[in-house]
């Protein structure tokens, strides 16, 4: 029917640096308003949550290579 | 693919008996196959308004219909077995039909790889659910209508992909073939994996939660001035593009 | 400029597509993605946005998201550390959601949707909806207010819309912030009842006709409405702020009953003593809300002295609230944005930068077929390639007859032309359609074509130059709501008598008016009904089964009739019948 994709409407993605970036500069802005809302000692919790969110990203990526990996933790 | 359709076989002559136990349980799963059957027809439907070709369109309409009165089939056994109120529930919650876009994504070949795995798969399913219920008075013959469209899903994707291969194009349907093969068995992989590493995420948010919270929980009690309430007034930023660039 | 607006990550994403001030395309991702409120990002909805204005993302000037994700992760944060040590499970769940995908949605947006993250702008989620409804009202000067579950961190909102040397200005003036927020009461006693959370709030309204407002003292403990418009919510009642799967507590139940098991039956009229409960707490729920409403509204004219006002946000879509705000409240003339909910964010979106930040001629929302449309020649290929049989009628007072006399012998059937609808209802381009004098046929279209509860009501769309015979019009006030069925009107005598179908248990129904200008196709089938049956007047449910979204394609419509009881499909001007198939 009328649903053909037009090519002008396929999307260029960002590169994977540009994105990291982006993600750089929106933690600096979260900093940013936690600080100016008098909210700056909740950045040690945000950090440790980071550092656990990677982990489980690793985790994660360890079990697509295999799920059952968790036996050796 | 033969030992894939025996371990299906295999699978469901050992787990039919607990699945399949009471009226209740198999209302569910009907009610289950029938939210299944529509997902089908929905995307056979799709490919069938996606594509140009009238022979293939055609076929796959036949196809979206078959899945479609399948699932009307489902539906009607799984209401005489279960007491409607008792169904109620689960109907609810497995009853909506969801597209996955299988055509768009997987592109022709692919797409006709997969129809002819997944039916295939299917085909064995329903016919070792027409065995157990051998004697039984509607699902017997339920699956066995129903097998026989398998069937045919099974014949006419097969006779689609050897035209292709003989159209010269034989290296693509292997390769289709074994990237469905692939990727299916992946996503079992993946699926078993994203649990695991669910399971496992929550238990160290868990911890996080037990251990590193606490201490801040306390700051924000100390510094707390109490949740606001009753009305605020604030002054909207002026509207400008570099204040809309913000986030926050 | 080329401005496109988008919503999503909460429920019921959506893209608009503004250019040079006028409304090009306007989608919900469901329609696309089959997904019922589907949440992700609206890639094919902006796909579709594009291909409708012919543009490419290069081409558009700024992408405008709707509200401000850090700021909203600053509210679940510090409410997270004051529920401490209660909300365990939703702290995991935010944590996980918030820190591996939606804080990075900048980039998420600009890596899916292909643009730069210089394009990209944001603006704030009541802001929005207010944007969304004001910008698109024919009024200079108008009180805003916005009222939904919770945005960044208000709940509800008043703003004031008025004009600056031509240019369109938003102003707040209040706002009232989380937990304190009618929209999460009103969902958290939908879950109580038994329903589910952000699509169960129509039903309670339907099932409020059932019952008596018998809870009311409850309810006052429940929240205490200040004078001057505002709210507390009592916490002792709910969890919503700290707990992941459940929004009350026990002791709401102690104080209401237990609450209703999701499925269990409901019929009605009962003598179950459990079943006239759940529909007294709807009803009480109900009354609390549209009371609560009125003295907001009292405290929006006093903020802002305007005689119209404009409503938006999830609880506008109270239609039964919205016909007290018109009759009882203190504005001459309201507006309520047809998408109220969070959908019609990514229009305000694209409007407040269109013209409030660029001056862009305000645009009038006379109607919501903003969506994709097929053209007659592509539906008649699908059905011959096919096979389905079919007659085409060249001429459309041909088809109106035809479908006029299917319906006046009972059938029913669905009715699809054009774009599709902006916004959750069904206004005759996505429609099943039926006879609205008999209530066999409101329950055999409940019971066999959309599958649901025996007790929700169906609504009637009529020719607006009748409305007065069927519906009392009272101050008029909802005339700008009738085109959209924002709004509720009392039966008359007659259509208690006739119009069986459509008119609710208490007496009034959902009305759609087809104003002259609107709809010529429908409109034709109304003329034609009337000519036929001396009723101008059709029973009009959306073209979708039960928990799925309204088909947007052909072939979805197509799908949906061969899997339900519909009598007949229209697709543009081909007919199909069921039992020629």
């Amino acid at each position: 029917m009328t649903t053909k994709v037009p090519v002008r409407s396929v999307f260029t993605p960002a590169s994977w640096g540009q994105r990291m970036a982006e993600r750089g500069r929106t933690a600096g802005e979260l900093a940013g308003l936690l600080i100016r809302n008098g909210r700056w000692w909740l950045l040690p919790m945000l950090i440790i949550m980071s550092l656990t969110a990677v982990l489980l990203g690793v985790v994660h990526v360890i079990e697509y290579a295999a799920p059952f990996v968790y036996t050796v933790f | 693919m033969l030992a894939d359709q025996s371990l299906t076989r295999s699978l469901v002559r050992l787990v039919a008996p607990i699945v399949w136990r009471s009226d209740r349980k198999m209302a569910s799963k009907l009610a289950g196959f029938a939210a299944t059957e529509a997902g089908s027809a929905l995307d056979m439907l799709k490919a069938a308004e996606l594509c140009d070709d009238k022979k293939l369109r055609r076929l796959f309409f036949r196809h979206a219909m078959d899945e479609a009165r399948h699932a009307k089939m489902f539906r009607a056994h799984s209401r005489l077995l279960g007491k409607e109120s008792d169904l109620q529930e689960s109907e609810y919650m497995r009853s909506s039909a969801t597209r996955q876009n299988l055509y768009q994504e997987l592109g022709l070949v692919r797409f006709l790889a997969f129809v002819y795995q997944a039916e295939k798969r299917g085909e064995a399913h329903f016919d070792s659910l027409r065995r157990h219920f051998a004697g039984h008075p509607s699902l017997e013959k339920l699956f066995e209508e129903i097998g026989k469209d398998e069937r045919f899903h099974v014949a006419y994707s097969k006779s689609l992909l050897k035209r292709l291969q003989d159209s010269g194009r034989e290296k693509e349907v292997k390769q289709a073939k074994r990237s469905i093969a692939v990727q299916t068995a992946w996503a079992s992989w993946r699926r078993a994996g994203k649990r695991i590493g669910n399971v496992l995420s929550w238990c160290v948010l868990a911890i996080t939660y037990v251990v590193v919270v606490p201490v801040f929980a306390l700051v924000q009690r100390i510094t707390d001035r109490g949740a606001a309430h009753g009305w605020q007034r604030r002054r909207l930023p002026e509207g400008s593009v570099s204040e809309m660039r913000r986030q926050s | 400029m080329k401005i496109l607006g988008i919503s999503a990550f909460f429920h019921d994403a959506a893209a608009a597509i503004v250019v040079d001030g006028v409304i090009v395309a306007a989608a919900q991702e469901e329609r696309f993605s089959r997904i019922k409120q589907d949440a992700s990002l609206p890639v094919q909805a902006v796909r579709y946005c594009l291909d409708e204005a012919e543009l490419s993302m290069a081409e558009i000037d700024y992408v405008v998201f709707y509200e401000k994700p850090l700021r909203k992760f600053e509210r679940i944060l510090v409410s997270q550390l004051r529920a401490f040590p209660r909300g365990l499970r939703q702290f995991g769940r935010a944590m996980r959601t918030w820190l591996g995908s939606r804080l990075w949605l900048k980039s998420d947006i600009c890596k899916e949707l292909g643009c730069s993250s210089q394009q990209l702008l944001f603006s704030e989620h009541h802001l929005s909806h207010a944007a969304s409804a004001y910008l698109c009202s024919p009024f200079q000067d108008a009180a805003i207010v916005t009222i939904d579950g919770v945005g960044e961190s208000a709940t509800t909102s008043v703003f004031h819309g008025f004009a600056e040397e031509g240019c369109p200005k938003i102003d707040l003036k209040l706002e009232l912030p989380y937990p304190h927020s009618i929209g999460l009461l009103y969902s958290s006693l939908t879950a109580y009842l038994g329903f589910r959370v952000n699509e169960g709030e129509y039903k309670v309204m339907g099932l409020s006709s059932y019952g008596q407002p018998k809870y009311l003292e409850e309810f006052a403990s429940l929240a205490s409405v200040g004078d001057d418009g505002s709210l507390e919510i009592n916490p002792r009642y709910f969890s919503y702020h700290y707990h992941a799967t459940k929004s009350f507590t026990p002791a709401l139940e102690a104080l209401l009953g237990p609450s209703r098991i999701p499925g269990s039956p409901l019929e009605y009229p009962s003598g179950d003593i459990d079943m006239q409960r759940y529909a007294d707490v709807a009803a009480s729920l109900q009354t609390f809300t549209e009371e609560y409403l009125l003295v907001l509204m009292g405290e929006a004219k006093r903020q802002t002295q305007s005689n119209s006002l404009c409503l938006a946000g999830g609880v506008a879509l109270n239609s039964v609230a919205n016909r007290r705000i018109c009759e009882e409240g203190p504005f001459e003339h309201v507006f309520v944005q047809p998408a109220a909910g969070d959908a019609g964010g990514a229009l305000g979106a694209a409007l407040y930068a269109s013209c409030v930040l660029h001056n862009d001629p305000r645009p009038r929302l006379s109607s919501v077929a903003l969506g994709q449309s097929f053209a007659p020649a592509s539906i008649e290929k699908f059905l011959d390639d096919c096979g389905v049989k079919y007659t085409k009628y060249s001429d459309d007072e041909e088809l109106a007859d035809e479908v006029a006399q299917r319906m006046s012998v009972g059938q029913v059937g669905g009715w699809f032309q054009g774009r599709f609808e902006w916004g959750p209802r069904a206004l005759g381009n996505r429609s099943i359609l039926a006879d609205p004098r008999y209530a066999s046929t409101r329950d055999r279209v409940n019971r066999a074509i959309k599958f649901r509860e025996k007790f929700r009501p169906f609504a009637p769309m009529v020719l607006s130059e009748d409305t007065h015979l069927w519906f009392d019009l009272g101050r008029n006030r909802d005339r700008l709501l009738a085109p959209f069925m924002c709004s509720v009107m009392p039966a008359t005598a007659a259509a208690k008598e006739k119009l069986s179908a459509v008119v609710h248990v208490d007496g009034t129904a959902r009305v759609q008016v087809v104003g002259r200008s609107s709809n010529p196709r429908t409109r034709r089938l109304l003329q034609a009904f009337k000519k036929k049956t001396g009723v101008g007047v059709l029973l009009n449910t959306s073209m979708n089964l039960k928990d799925e979204p309204i088909c947007a394609s052909p072939a979805e419509a197509y799908g949906a009739f061969v899997r339900s009881d519909m009598d007949f499909l229209t697709l543009e001007n081909c007919l199909i019948v069921k039992d020629q198939i």
